[in-house]
């Protein structure tokens, strides 16, 4: 484990190297992708933990904070959604220095699925395989839903929920949340760009959602290679555990994870 | 307000522990003031709930402080200990190292420990037990209940009218509780190893003493709008060790509308604007000679791990077979 910064001056960012424990003939990179806000740093720990797995298995992993988030320079209010796929294009030329390699995977779970799929999109030639797990796949969905968990959360913990100025200026969220951010999560459809993922792409849903039926549907109507939507139970990391869930770890979809890449 | 910086370390015997440092980009060459060390809040990475500790460090640094967040063996980045020490020894173990590191090769010799929930709590166990410590910001610390803060309780039931609701459709849970909670609190029983646990409460009198026999300034700030409901008043800390005189060491705050996690914006900022006058206003002592007390610490520790429930969870590194 090697923690380190990357980008630039005015765009530090933090990052961690879990290098790989097993050697191959070709390096295996793969970056991860964190969610956003709240989710982000309740999946710290599984994504942690992921990063391990896949590095027991041979792959270098960088996971890192996007700009104004975690350790990472800047302040949350600074967010914007162009500015974290550059700081995922960044770890992705990181990480290929570090080790060398050709081209990555990209690993995304939550918004960072979703951002993990806008790049790979743009049909790079250095996005090797893609994982979405539990991708925000509509923006206004995904939207209600951070409203849902914040609201849920703020309720188990306190009897005081703000009063109506707070939400307004975005305490909905539990972060501060601009109008140009909101408006950046709303745009995302991942219907829409299905037809540009790579053919080697890993979709993972625990959750449920509305939005699913018109993606699966797009995903196997897919003109280059259908994809396969993978439905499985299995705890949701980036939720606040219970006392009979706090610190337990996904390890179905970990699991899933890593032996579709490392079979 | 000064420019700030920050740079990562892995610090320790096996390079095992991450600490992200945050600090004015210049340090005066005499700089005494003492660092402020930021404890985990549980299983919760460095960074803290809505990222409050790196926002509250990188405002410490501006005003001319040097702060470090670390994570715990096991906890965030910081790799597992090796030793299979217990989760509560080993996370003070932990403080050890990083004070140490601290010293050696930064020559800071005074430090102030700062933590929330499980956070507090590391922080003032092992404050009474290093002459470097000069402070301890308890953010909702584990605390006995007091026939104050049972009288609130009972009057806030009362007012609520699902409380009535309950009796009326007999449910009573309300006076149920209360006499539940009476009668632990005459018996000195509870549940074990929660704070209505009258072990725990000599543990905790314990670890306060050795804190002031420390000359430890220490910071208090108590919620009341949490949903554990283990305060509701100011003075709660005074009046749950009366054998104590905290009074001259103690500044003592209470949030009243604020979540055990601060999880309001509008809370976060009075609280780094308390954190942040009491850091610049405390009479924290000069350097005192001595060593790392590890053996009391120990005694201390294990004896009251033997207790179990949610004292030995301290460590909050073991859940459920998982351990990472």
């Amino acid at each position: 484990m090697t923690p380190l910064y990357f980008g630039t001056g005015q765009r530090r960012l933090f990052g961690v190297l879990d290098p790989a424990e097993t050697r191959s003939s070709q390096a295996q990179a793969a970056v991860i992708c964190y969610p956003w806000g709240h989710e982000y740093i309740f999946a710290h720990r599984a994504l942690r933990y992921l990063s391990r797995q896949l590095a027991a298995r041979g792959f270098s992993v960088l996971r890192f904070d996007y700009y104004g988030s975690g350790d990472s320079a800047g302040d949350e209010s600074e967010t914007r959604l162009s500015g974290s796929r550059k700081d995922i294009v960044s770890a992705i030329q990181e990480l290929k220095e570090i080790c060398d390699a050709k081209a990555v995977v990209l690993i995304g779970l939550r918004l960072g699925a979703s951002l993990a799929a806008q790049i790979a999109a743009e049909c790079r030639k250095d996005v090797a395989a893609l994982v979405l797990w539990d991708p925000a796949v509509s923006g206004p969905e995904h939207l209600k839903l951070l409203e849902i968990e914040w609201t849920e959360m703020a309720q188990r913990h306190s009897t005081y929920l703000g009063n109506e100025s707070e939400r307004r200026r975005g305490a909905r969220y539990g972060l501060p949340i601009t109008d140009e951010l909101a408006m950046d999560v709303s745009a995302i459809d991942l219907i829409s760009i299905v037809d540009k993922l790579p053919p080697r792409t890993l979709c993972l849903c625990t959750e449920a959602l509305p939005s699913h039926n018109a993606w699966r549907a797009a995903l196997e109507a897919r003109p280059n290679g259908p994809l396969a939507l993978e439905n499985f139970s299995d705890i949701h990391p980036w939720l606040e555990g219970n006392l009979e869930t706090v610190g337990r770890l996904p390890l179905a979809a970990i699991g899933r994870i890593t032996t579709w890449l490392a079979p | 307000m000064k420019a700030v910086r920050e740079n990562v370390y892995t610090v320790g015997p096996s390079k095992s522990l991450v600490a992200a440092v945050t600090e004015p980009v210049h340090v005066a060459a005499n700089n005494a003031t003492p660092v402020i060390v930021i404890l985990n809040t549980g299983i919760i990475h460095r960074v803290g709930h809505q990222r409050k500790f790196v926002m509250l460090a990188r405002e410490l640094a501006a005003r001319g402080y040097s702060v470090v967040r670390f994570d715990f063996s096991g906890i965030g980045d910081s790799e597992r200990r090796k030793d299979h020490l217990p989760a509560l020894e080993g996370c003070l173990d932990d403080i050890r190292v990083i004070l140490d590191w601290l010293e050696v090769s930064r020559g800071q010799r005074r430090a102030i420990l700062l933590g929330l929930c499980s956070g507090a709590d590391h922080a003032i166990i092992y404050a009474g037990s290093d002459p470097r410590v000069v402070g301890a910001g308890l953010l909702d610390p584990m605390i006995p209940p007091t026939r104050r803060f049972y009288l609130h309780y009972i009057l806030h039931r009362l007012a609520r009218p699902r409380s009535w609701l309950s009796f009326i459709t007999g449910n009573g849970r309300l006076f149920t509780t209360v006499r539940k909670r009476v009668f632990k609190l005459k018996s000195g029983e509870g549940h074990a190893g929660s704070p209505e646990d009258e072990r725990v409460r000599v543990f905790l009198k314990d670890v306060y003493a050795r804190a002031i026999k420390n000359d430890v300034q220490l910071l208090s700030v108590l919620t009341g709008a949490s949903d554990t409901r283990q305060s509701s008043y100011r003075e709660q800390i005074l009046d749950a060790f009366p054998e104590l005189d905290l009074s001259p060491l103690l500044r003592a705050e209470f949030f009243e509308d604020s979540d055990h996690l601060f999880l309001f914006e509008h809370d976060r900022k009075r609280l780094h604007a308390i954190i942040i006058d009491w850091i610049e206003t405390a009479n924290f002592r000069e350097v005192q000679e001595g060593a790392v007390d590890t053996a009391a610490l120990t005694k201390l520790v294990r004896g009251i791990a033997m207790v179990g429930g949610q004292i030995a969870m301290f460590g909050g590194q073991v859940f459920d077979g998982q351990l990472i």
